[in-house]
């Protein structure tokens, strides 16, 4: 994997085809997820969607049960929406074994991309357990520095995100950690380009 | 919120806070805010990009904003009635940060 570049049209980086896929399926899970949660006024019970849809107030339940009523089912589709078409984005090339592709992520594609990105690691950092800057910080020194990022087709067993729930053991453990820095390393360098195409000011 | 970004420069001292605080005291529309909160995820990089691409803040304010989220856990990031803070919480949500809405503007 190569980490995204300016570009004419955009910005690109480098996948190969497993590393293409592993990042679309769990992409994928994520919208699926978002799709099976039914809107209402509680609130989520999965902690991972309501981490997505969060509370819009602290201490006002009336307000959060508003807001939820007014946005929810937009919030929601429109990150469906972004996460599909990042899927379909990683899926629409499949470089030969072995070798890598170009993945461009147009200008006017940026923002979507990177929400997705976002969305992607808030829901592994909730599987995970990554609750505190401390917890992330340490997840970086096991597994690796931001400069060097993990495979996430690394050859552990990838049994299925849903292991990653609960009562996961060390490879599943180990699979979604790398795919959470791999997605930050990824969005990092994304999110730079992005930073470098603002106005100045 | 999460440091992978190359150092973070120094200088947002006091004045600049002060100068950048992005409160307008005393208007009538102002009885909301948005509040934005620390989290672990998310990068510092795309929260300055957030700030400045929404919110059209120029780098230094959204650094400012930035750096007090990280560092104070929570920032308020924009004022207004009630449909524009609901309208400002539902694109951070949308951008997948921890945004919430309240009256006032502390």
């Amino acid at each position: 994997m190569r980490a995204f570049r300016p570009h004419a049209l955009g910005y690109v980086a480098e996948l190969d085809a497993t590393e293409r896929i592993v990042l679309a399926q769990v992409v994928g899970d994520v919208a699926q997820m978002l799709q099976d949660a039914a809107p209402g006024t509680g609130g989520p019970d999965d902690p991972a969607v309501a981490r997505l849809l969060p509370d819009a107030s602290r201490d006002d339940a009336e307000v959060s049960a508003e807001f939820r009523r007014l946005t929810q089912t937009e919030v929601a589709a429109g990150k469906v929406d972004g996460l599909l078409r990042f899927a379909r984005l990683l899926l629409d090339d499949e470089p030969e074994p072995g070798t890598r592709s170009p993945l461009l992520v147009r200008r006017e594609d940026g923002r979507v991309v990177a929400a997705a990105l976002t969305d992607l690691r808030l829901v592994l950092a909730s599987r995970l357990g990554l609750e505190t800057d401390a917890a992330v910080e340490a997840l970086h020194e096991e597994l690796g520095s931001e400069d060097d990022p993990v495979d996430p087709a690394d050859p552990v067993e990838t049994d299925g995100p849903e292991d990653a729930a609960g009562a996961a053991g060390p490879g599943p453990r180990r699979f979604f950690a790398s795919v959470f820095l791999t997605a930050g390393w990824l969005q990092e360098s994304l999110v730079e380009g992005m930073l470098a195409d603002l106005p100045r000011g | 919120m999460s440091e992978t970004t190359t150092g973070v420069p120094g200088g947002a001292g006091t004045d600049v806070l002060e100068r950048t605080r992005p409160e307008r005291a005393g208007s009538v529309g102002d009885a909301w805010s948005t509040v934005v909160w620390n989290d672990p995820v998310n990068l510092m990089s795309y929260v300055s990009y957030v700030f400045r691409s929404y919110f059209g803040y120029d780098e230094a304010r959204a650094r400012t904003l930035m750096l007090r989220v990280h560092e104070e856990g929570r920032a308020v990031v924009s004022h207004g009635g009630r449909e524009k803070i609901e309208v400002d919480v539902r694109a951070m949500h949308g951008f997948g940060l921890w945004a919430t809405m309240q009256r006032g503007s502390a």
